[in-house]
């Protein structure tokens, strides 16, 4: 039973959600519980076949205690080593040293003798910032005084003592983040550093398991008896090597350098055969790039000179297991349709490219979509007064997309977090709008890129978009045409769809996706305040968003600021 | 290199029509070289009227004599620090260690006096000792008696390692070790005593130091295995091969001097290495093959060299979680798995 909160000592076992023989892992959902203060589900710390329910449902449970043991499997693997890591084993040192494996409890609930340890502050918590500390060196403190205060992604609370005593030592300075369990300060009788607890790292003592024992010890800084206090254990491995988990963390950090992630001898071949590995896709595990793939940028590059939509994207993305090679058809010939006529169409470069991009993308994010319907009538007018006067002085015609796009990167500059790349760590916010524009060529699907679109008028804007995808459509595009995007549209509307979700154009967090316009009946409020229904322009805009990076209000806030400023546009703006 | 191009010393060991075990075959080879040289001789515990712990030198007190095999009291710095002194004085002794991990206990005399001696007294000798070190898993025997710790003395300069796969191999590396003017540690696998394969008849019949055996030629993955994971290997490739992965199982049967020739030639051909060894992966010469094949052939690599070794762990006892901590043909086939996603 997990601390569910600073204040919170017990909870009552609502449901159980893992009966007696079931399979749980480190995670899953054991249980549901009920405080005074939030119903929450308990999260399995073990791996395993769940052997002993504890506690029957509406029964109370104290914080620390056992609610359930889980065995794990049959022939009794060690016990307390749940990771393949090679991890602490108790060695047969020369003194008789309780064994860590022998206590079950979570660290944070072990009440080490002396510390206080950083409580769990809710089930997906896993650490906290120390923001303050209320006490110094040397004052005294309570049990349940509150000697800090640390600020986690989710609250700010103040952290109990669980310690009578005085304050011997703030193991972790303001501003430091400490992992739930780890000590945050020693409290001991006189004020006092004692040789014992407070040499040893953190996370391998278990001086006494019970605070209690002060009591009993109560001189821990006596130096009489240093054999009692165990050592810190050799690392063995227990159990076999996991050759497929290393070889996913090999493939994992793939791309991390952010160079072209490229076998040596991938680079050593792409030297001799003169292909820039940065303009090759990889096709290897983790996106990496193969001799294979050396061996077809090298005998594809003759024939169509454009680089592939995605590649300069590929560098950096986030590692994905490998996508197959495209060769074998009757290796992978479906099951089932061996006696149904067909015509085998070899796919373009371009095609393989496009598949493996959006599957990588669809793997590598959190997609999800939010949409708004916008009133387009107040812009259908201004945009036919503008093209009158464009007409006039000899103009082609704009579109609504430079609108949109325009009303898009205005709103940007409002929500930096969607004009970004997220990666895990951080979030690299672009400081500039180079907008991707998906253009549907005979060739496939491209995506060439504005440069510094959010510095453009919306006839500007216009301009720089006909002109990009012309070039990209009679195959004059550059490779930097195809950089550095930073946010897409794409416009399935061109074509007749009514809505527009997309997939995200790696390694960005959002595309908006622009659908047709269909004229609807819409509710209007007339200039008197009475309500009448009008035949309206709507589009239904689509923002698809990477969740990992934001959340969906703040998505949602941006794409209501695209529509606000589209549905206000006035003759005048943004030129 | 010439093993690559010319495996003449693997055909000479399956050329022979006659099948003998590992143990026979160790055992002909010292009665061999007994018979050789006058000045050969034997010593250990046990080796004379029982014929030696695992009856390796069974039958050699007979013909031989009890001058020149010679049963010590349990007592290894004895038996090697008394064969740096007969070698000094002109003998070429044979020692035998019952199990190699004994080899602690002599350790000042063997990664002293006899790894050293040589070069600290400017060459004024040498010292021809053979030490016999039954090593690895076979059974039960517990973490101080199963341990291979061919890597201790592939560190330590002045040692040459020797660590026969095959009945063939362990009497032609036992032979060439005899002959040899430096210490050897010749590493005999416990578990390999009982299997039989060919080995040739001829007292001329000997495997040079420094000279890997190509134990299955493949393709697509190059396996580096001694000892007993040679044959799980070579098993672990036979499956593979069904799947369409075509392994190269390369036996470097000496570890000092190291064919790292081959084996980066081997590197070169499938771009792809593997090293199989029984002992803990951690700091094993899988690492140092590791090393040593990136410094030299970087650039032929498609994935990462990867060890399939031991596990971190003192050896437990019981024979089934003994097996467990050493590699498989499962465990090989398992990490090939997962290194074809590279």
């Amino acid at each position: 039973m997990p601390r569910l909160g600073v204040s919170v000592t017990e909870g009552t076992v609502s449901t159980w959600l893992k009966e007696i023989g079931d399979e749980v892992a480190v995670g899953e959902a054991i249980c549901e519980v009920s405080t005074d203060k939030v119903d929450t589900e308990i999260e399995s710390t073990v791996a395993g076949i769940v052997a002993e329910q504890r506690y029957a449902e509406g029964e109370v449970v104290a914080v620390g205690e056992v609610l359930a043991v889980v065995t794990t499997d049959e022939d009794a693997a060690p016990p307390a080593v749940p990771t393949p890591e090679p991890a602490p084993v108790s060695t047969p040192v020369s003194t008789p040293a309780p064994e860590p494996a022998s206590e079950a409890a979570p660290a944070a609930d072990a009440g080490d003798a002396g510390r206080v340890l950083m409580p769990r502050l809710g089930v997906s918590v896993t650490e906290g910032t120390v923001s303050t500390w209320l006490k110094e060196i040397g004052d005294e403190v309570a049990v349940g005084e509150a000697i800090c205060e640390v600020s986690t992604d989710k609250v700010d609370t103040e952290i109990e003592s669980t310690v009578a005593g005085v304050l011997a030592q703030q193991l972790h300075a303001e501003g430091e983040v400490v992992l739930v369990g780890e000590p945050l300060a020693l409290v001991t009788p006189t004020g006092a550093v004692g040789a014992a607890p407070a040499a040893a790292p953190p996370g391998t003592e278990r001086v006494t398991a019970d605070p209690q024992a002060n009591a009993t010890a109560p001189a821990p800084a006596a130096p009489a008896a240093p054999a009692a206090v165990p050592g810190e254990p050799a690392v063995v491995g227990s159990g076999p090597f996991d050759h497929e988990a290393a070889i996913a963390r090999v493939l994992a950090g793939a791309t991390r350098s952010g160079r072209p992630a490229a076998s040596p001898a991938a680079r050593r071949l792409a030297t001799e055969l003169g292909v820039d590995v940065a303009q090759v896709t990889g096709t290897g595990g983790g996106g990496h790039i193969t001799r294979a793939d050396v061996q077809r940028r090298a005998s594809d590059w003759p024939e169509s000179p454009q680089p592939p939509v995605a590649a300069p994207a590929a560098v950096r993305t986030a590692p994905v297991r490998p996508v197959p090679e495209p060769a074998s058809t009757e290796a992978i010939f479906p099951p089932g349709y061996e006696d149904v006529p067909f015509e085998a169409v070899p796919t373009s470069r371009i095609r393989r490219v496009t598949a493996e991009h959006m599957v990588r993308s669809r793997r590598t994010a959190a997609h999800m979509t939010t949409e708004v319907d916008v009133d387009l009538g107040r812009l259908s007018e201004v945009r036919a007064t503008l093209n009158a006067q464009r007409q006039q002085s000899g103009q082609a015609k704009l579109s609504f997309l430079p609108f949109i796009a325009r009303a898009a990167c205005a709103a940007l500059l409002d929500h930096p977090d969607l004009n970004a790349t997220f990666e895990t760590e951080r979030l690299l916010r672009w400081r500039e709008v180079n907008l991707g524009i998906a253009v549907d060529t005979p060739r496939g699907l491209m995506v060439p890129v504005v440069r510094g679109a959010e510095r453009l008028t919306v006839e500007s804007l216009g301009r720089a978009i006909v002109d990009v995808a012309a070039r990209v459509r009679d195959g004059k595009a550059d490779p930097d045409d195809f950089r550095a995007g930073t946010f897409t549209i794409s416009n399935p509307g061109s074509v007749g769809a009514v809505s527009a979700p997309a997939i995200i154009n790696q390694p960005q967090v959002g595309i908006l996706g622009m659908p047709t316009i269909v004229r609807r009946p819409w509710v209007v409020r007339l200039a008197d305040g009475q309500e009448t229904i009008a035949i309206r322009p709507i589009i239904r805009l689509a923002l698809t968003f990477d969740h990992r990076a934001v959340d969906g209000a703040d998505a949602t806030r941006c794409l209501v600021a695209v529509r606000e400023r589209l549905e206000a546009w006035g003759v005048d703006d943004y030129r | 290199m010439t093993t690559m191009q010319q495996p003449a010393s693997v055909t000479g060991a399956v050329d022979s029509e006659r099948i003998t075990g590992y143990a026979r075959a160790i055992n002909e080879a010292l009665a061999e070289e007994l018979r050789r040289d006058e000045r050969v001789f034997l010593m250990g515990q046990d080796i004379g009227r029982l014929g030696g712990v695992f009856g390796l030198t069974k039958g050699l007190l007979e013909e031989f004599g009890t001058e020149r095999v010679r049963d010590t009291a349990i007592n290894e710095t004895f038996i090697v620090g008394g064969a740096a002194g007969a070698a000094l004085g002109g003998m070429v002794p044979v020692v035998e260690l019952q199990f190699a991990d004994f080899l602690f206990t002599a350790a000042d005399e063997i990664f002293h006096k006899l790894a050293k001696w040589r070069y600290m007294h400017g060459g004024q000798f040498t010292l021809p000792v053979v030490v016999r070190l039954p090593s690895g898993v076979v059974g039960g025997a517990g973490a101080e008696h199963s341990q291979s710790l061919e890597t201790i003395a592939m560190h330590v300069p002045g040692l040459k390692v020797a660590v026969p796969a095959t009945p063939a191999d362990a009497k032609g590396l036992l032979k060439s070790a005899v002959r040899d003017p430096d210490p050897v540690l010749f590493f005999e696998h416990k578990g390999l005593y009982r299997v039989k394969g060919p080995v040739p008849e001829s007292p001329d019949f000997v495997v040079p130091f420094g000279s890997a055996r190509v134990a299955r030629p493949g393709q697509d993955l190059t396996i580096v295995a001694t000892g007993l994971m040679v044959g799980r290997a070579v098993e672990a490739a036979e499956r593979l091969a069904a799947e369409g992965i075509d392994v190269e199982v390369i036996d470097p049967r000496t570890l000092v001097p190291l064919d790292i020739e081959s084996i980066v030639a081997s590197v070169e051909k499938t771009h792809r290495l593997m090293v199989v060894h029984e002992a803990a992966r951690t700091a094993g010469f899988g690492a140092e093959i590791a090393a040593q094949v990136q410094e030299r052939a970087f650039f032929a690599l498609d994935a990462p060299v990867w060890r399939v070794g031991g596990s971190d762990i003192p050896l437990p006892q019981d024979p089934t979680l003994e097996q467990a901590a050493i590699p498989s043909a499962d465990d090989i086939v398992t990490a090939a798995h997962a290194l074809a996603a590279v």
